[in-house]
């Protein structure tokens, strides 16, 4: 009897370094659902993009990816949730320029070094808009503000809005008069009903814009975009901006995460985009608006970086410029 | 294709027809449970339409919206807990006709409203879509401001006896809209130090606080009575009573004007069948009988916010501005098919556009047969003995105000509003007008504070630029007669109660 006890314990042993020494060499995740943190609300453009990626990714892996859209101040909230979860590979979620931006001037609990970039499929400028055709060009635009400063009235959305704004008057050498808005819906009603002269708008807005007898004067891009191909960056305009910033939405992890399992994302990523999937992704991204690129891994991480660098110095270079007019 | 057309070959696609009875019947659904309103049940059925064909799965989605502007309606009637805000009004005159006994004919009432209005709604949509839209787009900051504020004198519409006890909760509401971050400056403001409520109040919790949990509160406290109501209830005749409704002149006017409401971009069903409710006790002969189990109480505010539904679409199609949250999502589920909104949408894609209005003929239908022929399973939820109610729907409270934000604090909110409302009815201070104050004290600082901006930056004072808009002149004789109206009738009101 005692025996058998003794061959059982040494079976039991056994058993336990067997299982120990599989999970040492080869990494078992995901094993169950992965939450994904969306700090904006559901139905919304960072919640569609997100929720179309996700149902790609999750054939991948295996896995449901499960959306929490944790919701509030302004896409603080979720995030600081998400820099507070455990970095196992179960918890992650999304961050972009607007949390850049407020990490740099708030404390909010959270810092860019307490994110690690995964992938991304699409970054998306922003453009100007205006009904007024003495402002319809940047020439115009600049010329009249230059003659009337403070004068040009512009609606922008949060803070990624206003940084390209800030960046423009800074580098076109004029004083707007920023109009605070809720949505971008709201921007594009008070620009088409004549009550403000500009407003900052995505791309979609701005055709919408231009069908109704707008103009769209230029765009916050390094290149013209594929399907606005009319219309001028600024920069081709003779605007030096020091800066763009654009609507990059992106996928993170927790700082602190382990690299095999960054590598298992990254990677399955990667799969969705070169394969037929990806086509599916790039077709709804662009009817929603955006500009389809796929970037991930090493790439991502240091475009996000440089990125990120250049929006934080730039925010605490004008601190007082910035808190001044804050949305 | 003619419109005849059209209406024939939905009629003959059973599988379109399936979408549009699943869309309408979740919204009927959603809107009843207290807690699950329009926009949840949007975005939950939204990856369900990426594989349809772009017009069936708006109808499905447009449908959810509409049934769930009438499902709101049944809860708020037969247990005093108005699933959606904008069912909040029906509840004030609903739920004293169900201790009356008359909680059948309170809920004919709201159906054949709800679907009168449905159609005036989307004949709107059908009719006028460029040219209202055009005309909305004028309605700058300015006269955002008033049309605002005209929504703020509904306060003495909604107030009991009282109209001081009114005008507490009112402002209250108002101040509630203060806490978070100021539309300009972005400066936190009243949030005491506390992280959480940087954020702000979010309406969802506080309605279900203040509506539904307050009144289980109540209920659990109630001595005697294992039921809601232990009356008998009265049966009644549906033809007669769409026979007097059709009569009375109310339905329509409320529902052109929530049709209108509904159109105006950032208004929407809530604050339309606030409006009507409170114009039509303004141009009653009896307003004192407003609250206490009056039909016409529930015929102004089912006919306006289910009018408000089409209304809210005019400007989305016509000029690609979702003027609601819900209509923002349904921007979304549109474009993800290439479709985008906007004055060539009737150029580029007629038939989406046709199609997509005369469906949405058929949601109110569908609405209409299943509120019909439901009332009978509906009112049995007033057999159902307290002990099961209550618990039941205290639990659906706590999950809907967690689902709205994902927030556990949201939770804590609905609790506290829920105290809070247990205190104002017994002070007997009405709720109803805290929830106004809030939805409309935020809008009209924001417009007020952008006109502002616009007037600094013309360099011209606030007074000549609002001089300077006819439009804003027009508006402001027509809302001015209609607040010292609403005075007059406070005033006869207080009158013949004493």
């Amino acid at each position: 009897m005692k025996r058998y006890l003794t061959y059982l314990f040494v079976l039991l042993i056994l058993t336990v370094l067997a299982v120990s020494v599989s999970a040492g060499s080869d990494l078992d995740y995901p094993t169950r659902n992965i939450n994904v943190i969306i700090p904006y609300g559901a139905g919304g453009g960072t919640d569609t993009q997100f929720r179309i990626i996700m149902s790609k990714i999750e054939k991948v892996l295996g896995v449901t990816m499960v959306p929490k859209n944790i919701v509030g101040a302004g896409g603080t909230i979720g995030t600081r949730e998400l820099a507070e979860s455990d970095p196992d590979g179960y918890t992650i979620g999304f961050y972009g320029p607007s949390q850049v931006i407020s990490a740099a001037y708030k404390d909010l609990g959270f810092t860019n070094a307490d994110f690690i970039p995964l992938f991304g499929f699409a970054e998306t400028p922003f453009t100007i808009i205006t009904k007024d055709e003495k402002l319809n060009t940047t020439e115009k635009f600049v010329e009249y503000a230059k003659e009337n400063p403070g004068m040009v009235t512009i609606s922008c959305v949060g803070d990624t809005h206003l940084i390209n704004v800030l960046a423009f008057e800074q580098a076109a050498g004029i004083d707007l008069a920023v109009v605070p808005c809720n949505s971008g819906a709201e921007g594009l009603n008070l620009v088409m009903g004549g009550h403000v002269h500009a407003a900052i708008a995505p791309p979609q807005f701005a055709i919408s814009a231009e069908e109704q007898g707008g103009s769209i004067i230029g765009s916050f891009s390094k290149e013209r975009m594929d399907t606005l191909p009319h219309v001028p960056t600024f920069y081709e305009s003779g605007i030096d901006l020091s800066f763009v910033v654009t609507t990059l939405r992106i996928f993170v992890v927790p700082a602190g995460t382990p690299e095999p399992i960054i590598d298992i994302l990254v990677e399955a990523s990667r799969e969705v985009a070169e394969g037929a999937e990806g086509e599916d992704i790039k077709e709804k991204l662009t009817n929603l608006g955006a500009i389809y690129i796929y970037r991930s891994g090493a790439e991502l991480r240091d475009y996000f970086e440089k990125n990120s660098e250049k929006i934080t110095t730039f925010v605490i270079e004008n601190k007082n410029l910035f808190l001044a007019i804050e949305r | 294709m003619s419109y005849l057309g059209i209406f024939l070959s939905i009629l003959t696609e059973p599988l379109k027809l399936i979408y549009i009875i699943i869309g309408v019947t979740g919204g009927v659904v959603i809107g009843a449970l207290p807690g699950l309103n329009g926009p949840i049940g949007v975005t939950l059925l939204l990856p369900f339409t990426y594989g349809m064909d772009p017009a069936t799965g708006l109808l499905m989605l447009s449908g959810l919206y509409m049934g769930s502007a009438y499902g709101g309606s049944i809860s708020a009637i037969l247990i005093n807990t108005p699933g959606t805000g904008m069912a909040a009004c029906t509840a004030l005159n609903g739920y004293p006709l169900t201790c009356q006994g008359r909680g059948k004919e309170a809920l004919y009432y709201s159906i054949f409203s709800s679907t009168i209005g449905g159609f005036v709604g989307v004949f709107f949509l059908l009719l006028f879509a460029p040219s209202l839209a055009t005309i909305a787009l004028r309605l700058g900051p300015p006269e955002m401001i008033l049309v605002m504020m005209a929504g703020l004198f509904i306060v003495g519409g909604l107030s009991g006896k009282d109209i001081f006890k009114g005008i507490f909760a009112g402002a209250f509401g108002i101040l509630l809209g203060t806490i978070g971050p100021d539309v300009v400056s972005g400066a936190t403001r009243f949030s005491f130090g506390f992280r959480r409520l940087a954020a702000g109040i979010p309406l969802m919790p506080v309605l279900i606080g203040l509506f539904a949990i307050s009144e289980m509160f109540t209920l659990s406290m109630r001595v005697g009575g294992i039921r809601l109501v232990d009356i008998e209830l009265q049966e009644t005749n549906p033809v007669d009573i769409f026979k007097k409704l059709i009569k009375n002149p109310l339905v329509f006017k409320s529902s052109i004007i929530g049709a209108l409401i509904g159109i105006l971009p950032g208004a929407g069903a809530a604050i339309a069948s606030f409006f009507c409710y409170g114009e039509a006790k303004r141009s009653s002969k009896t307003p004192e009988l407003y609250g206490k189990g009056c039909v016409e109480g529930i015929i102004a505010s089912e006919s306006a916010n289910n009018a408000a539904v089409g209304g809210s679409m005019v400007p989305l199609l016509a000029l690609g501005i979702p003027g609601s949250t819900t209509a923002a999502i349904l921007y979304g589920a549109i474009t993800i098919h290439g479709i985008i909104p906007g004055p060539s949408l009737f150029v580029n894609n007629p038939e989406f556009v046709h199609y997509y209005m005369i469906g949405m003929l058929f949601t109110v239908i569908v609405m209409f047969l299943l509120g019909y022929l439901g009332i009978n399973l509906f009112i049995k939820s007033l057999k159902i003995k307290l002990v099961y109610l209550i618990p039941s729907v205290i639990a659906l409270c706590i999950l809907g105000s967690y689902s709205v934000r994902h927030n556990h604090y949201d939770i804590l909110i609905a609790i506290i509003f829920g105290i809070i409302g247990v205190i104002f009815k017994r002070l007997e201070i009405p709720v109803a007008p805290v929830l106004l104050g809030l939805i409309l004290g935020p809008l009209t600082e924001k417009s007020l504070r952008q006109t502002m901006i616009i007037s600094r930056a013309a360099q011209i004072s606030l007074l000549k630029y609002f001089l300077g808009r006819p439009l804003f002149i027009g508006l402001f004789f027509a809302l001015s007669l209609f607040g010292f109206s609403i005075i007059r009738v406070l005033y006869k009101a207080k009158n013949t109660e004493l």
